[in-house]
């Protein structure tokens, strides 16, 4: 029997209203550091536990204590400021930012969190990073004045960040670039960084992409050395994947099956769908399912709704296909290095 | 000589100050108030972005684009046979659009901006009454057609199709809004920078439908926009062939745009964007009015058609570093049209009349005179020095 299906979530989480409103008393200076942590440990364990309890094979922390996923790093690391409010789309609005000086890591920045998630469970959590690439893409730059000195001083930063998550013993690491479809010229700095922070990382490293224009993308984003691309699918209607039976896909993908933008709660059939479709084109040993995206926009109970969908259509196809639920090896893949295709003497 | 936005400026407060407008959208989608309670608080914030831009020096207002979801949505969402999809980048930003889907033949049924340009038009005579200074113009901005088009999903009809109906639809606002008094009208034409130089099909798509879009037009100040790269491969032929009286370019994602400026036609406006609205670095004052002198002598237009701008709209920059680019943009613009060098010597970093002295025009400092002064005597005499070895 072959295994794979795998469901998991992409990273964010909606936060629940007690933690949004102890998140705005803390800016605020009226909430300590303790009773805000603990509140976001609370609400961890609440999302844990309820990836346990609907059956996700690989378990993500829900993010409940960052805002911002390119601003969360920018925090903590040496050489930047934090601007503030831009809009990213809607009502959504986020600090952006500011590169005043040479970037560095000089701590840990999500370890714990992640220990403290892994403790809850058996099952896998994820290892979540924002890449390289996304958060000087999404910073302001007054101190470097060259792109790719900015992306590879942050790749240098991310790298060391994600060998202190594997050595800990994260079997899966998720380092999100979903800046990378922004510019295809600069795809190859995308991929120049990437091998920076997966070089010798001894886990299944995951990229996540999404919102751009994948035809022009690809297949230009398998040089991107990380085992597993995760692309969202459903918001751009699968076409992607039609692509596949031209220039074949060499990794592994995240196969988004539900819209994260949309209030509306998508059948299981709909998603069960994009899964079938999916499988015309790689085997199931290859297919990891998930959101389009980060949860964080929609309600609690949107995301608990399209979390359950997501799952339940994983298990009627694998049903379906007679396809088992047997974790996969955690390690680096063939698919790490296996590049796009190349003309013959190129 | 003036300064003005492109478009767009930021709906994020200063700081300190209540984000109103994010917590009115969040009690809107809660059904805590209703649409005319949370027009009221964009209507204040319309009202306060206009107040900064007239406060700044600006001389052409817009609205900020502050009640708009995204541009593409503002237009399509008012015309008859689209809905509006899901999100997609736009260009190369880290901000969203909602893209528009094609579900039938586009129709303009009634007019979508003309409404929110009477209330701007109508703030900016109580702003500037306000203030003892004279109302200000105010241009409304629109997406045109063959940007709409291209970033759309042409759905059954496909693009050939529909970029000529969006044309024709969009006819019909620019008319409405010249019909309400708008002074002046700009046309965002953005995907004209994707155009490759091999595009012929696109070129004539994009040539066709801004001939459409002016139809009947010729008397009216519209300003064609291109923001976000440069238009070069679009040629001149698609932009000057249409009667537009002026034409606004990113000089810092494009700078290849200086090419089409030197192109534009004699009697054309040029706007110049040249400070920079995707970074928070202060702009070279400098090298800002060296861009106007510097399109004020092509083709001998002359300062009078010339204005300064962002590079594009600044809803990208936190709202004090914008409010810090309007105040620079402005004042840039004050001194590059002091028609006296000397005095625009005194009042311009002293360097640059002697490291940059293109940002003067032809003006020679002193030292180069025969018999002038040297306002730095030091300098000139090592420069003569190292001439004489």
């Amino acid at each position: 029997m072959s295994n794979g299906l795998w469901t998991t979530s992409v990273g964010s989480f909606p936060k629940p209203p007690e933690l949004i409103r102890a998140r705005a008393e803390h800016a605020a200076g009226r909430l300590g550091d303790d009773e805000l942590h603990a509140l976001e440990r609370r609400a961890t364990e609440d999302w844990i536990r309820f990836q346990e309890e609907i059956g996700v094979d690989i378990l993500v922390d829900g993010e409940m204590y960052r805002g911002d996923m390119a601003t969360y790093f920018a925090e903590e690391l040496t050489g930047f400021e934090i601007g503030g409010l831009v809009r990213s789309y809607g009502n959504r609005y986020y600090r952006k930012p500011i590169a005043v000086g040479g970037v560095r890591r000089t701590h840990p920045i999500t370890l714990e969190a992640w220990k403290f998630a892994q403790s809850l469970t058996e099952r896998p959590v994820k290892g979540m990073l924002t890449g390289p690439y996304t958060i000087a893409d999404w910073s302001f730059d007054e101190h470097y004045g060259s792109r790719r000195e900015f992306v590879l001083d942050l790749a240098r930063a991310i790298h060391e960040e994600a060998m202190d998550l594997a050595a800990a013993g994260a079997r899966f690491i998720q380092v999100d670039e979903p800046a990378a479809s922004a510019r295809m010229d600069e795809l190859p700095l995308v991929a120049e960084a990437m091998a920076i922070v997966t070089d010798g990382l001894d886990a299944h490293a995951i990229t996540h992409i999404c919102y751009g224009d994948f035809m022009q993308a690809y297949p230009t984003m398998l040089d991107i050395p990380v085992d597993q691309v995760d692309l969202e699918m459903a918001n751009s209607g699968y076409d992607l994947l039609e692509r596949f039976r031209d220039v074949p896909f060499t990794k592994s993908i995240g196969l988004g099956v539900v819209d994260v933008h949309s209030h509306r709660i998508e059948t299981v059939d709909e998603a069960a769908d994009g899964i079938r479709r999916a499988l015309d084109v790689l085997p199931p040993e290859r297919i990891f399912v998930d959101p389009d995206c980060g949860l964080k926009t929609r309600t609690v109970e949107e995301a608990r709704e399209k979390m359950r969908v997501v799952v339940e259509a994983a298990r009627r196809v694998r049903e379906e296909r007679g396809i088992g639920d047997s974790l996969p090896d955690a390690g680096p893949t063939p698919g790490r290095t296996l590049g796009a295709p190349r003309p013959a003497g190129a | 000589m003036f300064a003005t936005l492109v478009g767009a400026y930021p709906r994020t407060p200063l700081p300190g100050q209540p984000f109103r407008l994010r917590t009115g959208h969040a009690r809107l989608e809660r059904g805590e108030i209703d649409e005319a309670a949370f027009r009221a608080v964009q209507d204040e914030l319309v009202r306060e972005v206009m107040g900064e831009q007239l406060d700044a020096g600006l001389q052409l207002l817009t609205d900020g684009q502050v009640r708009w979801e995204d541009q593409q949505t503002a237009i399509a969402a008012g015309l008859h046979g689209f809905e509006i999809g899901g999100l997609l980048r736009y260009f190369d930003t880290n901000t969203y659009f909602r893209q528009p889907r094609a579900i039938g033949t586009p129709r303009w049924e009634s007019s979508i901006t003309v409404t929110d340009w009477l209330f701007a038009h109508e703030t900016a005579a109580s702003l500037a009454q306000e203030r003892g200074v004279e109302t200000p113009p105010v241009k409304q901005c629109l997406v045109g057609p063959y940007t709409l088009g291209r970033l759309s999903d042409p759905g059954e009809i496909g693009r050939e199709r529909l970029v000529p109906a969006l044309a024709e639809a969009l006819n019909e606002e620019l008319h409405a809004l010249r019909a309400a008094g708008a002074p002046v009208i700009q046309l965002d034409e953005n995907a004209l920078t994707l155009i490759g130089p091999d595009d012929e099909a696109e070129r004539r798509l994009a040539g066709d439908a801004l001939r459409r879009v002016m139809h009947g037009l010729d008397d009216t100040h519209v300003c064609l926009s291109i923001t976000m790269g440069d238009a070069v491969a679009a040629g001149p032929d698609v932009l000057f062939d249409v009667p537009f009286h002026s034409h606004l370019f990113d000089l810092i994602a494009g700078p290849d745009n200086w090419e089409l400026v030197a192109m534009a036609p004699h009697e054309r406006g040029i706007v110049c964007g040249v400070a920079n609205a995707r970074n928070t670095m202060p702009d070279d004052e400098p090298v800002m009015i060296w861009a106007a002198h510097y399109a004020a002598s092509t083709q001998g237009r002359g300062l009078d058609r010339v204005a300064l701008a962002p590079s594009t709209g600044l809803e990208y920059l936190p709202r004090d570093r914008a409010k810090a680019k309007i105040e620079a943009l402005a004042e840039a613009a004050r001194k590059a049209s002091i028609a006296d060098p000397e005095e625009l010597a005194k009042q311009i970093d002293p360097r640059a009349v002697d490291i940059r002295s293109a940002a003067l025009g032809r003006y020679a400092p002193p030292s180069e005179r025969p018999g002038g002064a040297s306002p730095n005597a030091a300098s000139a005499a090592a420069a003569a020095q190292r001439s004489e070895r």
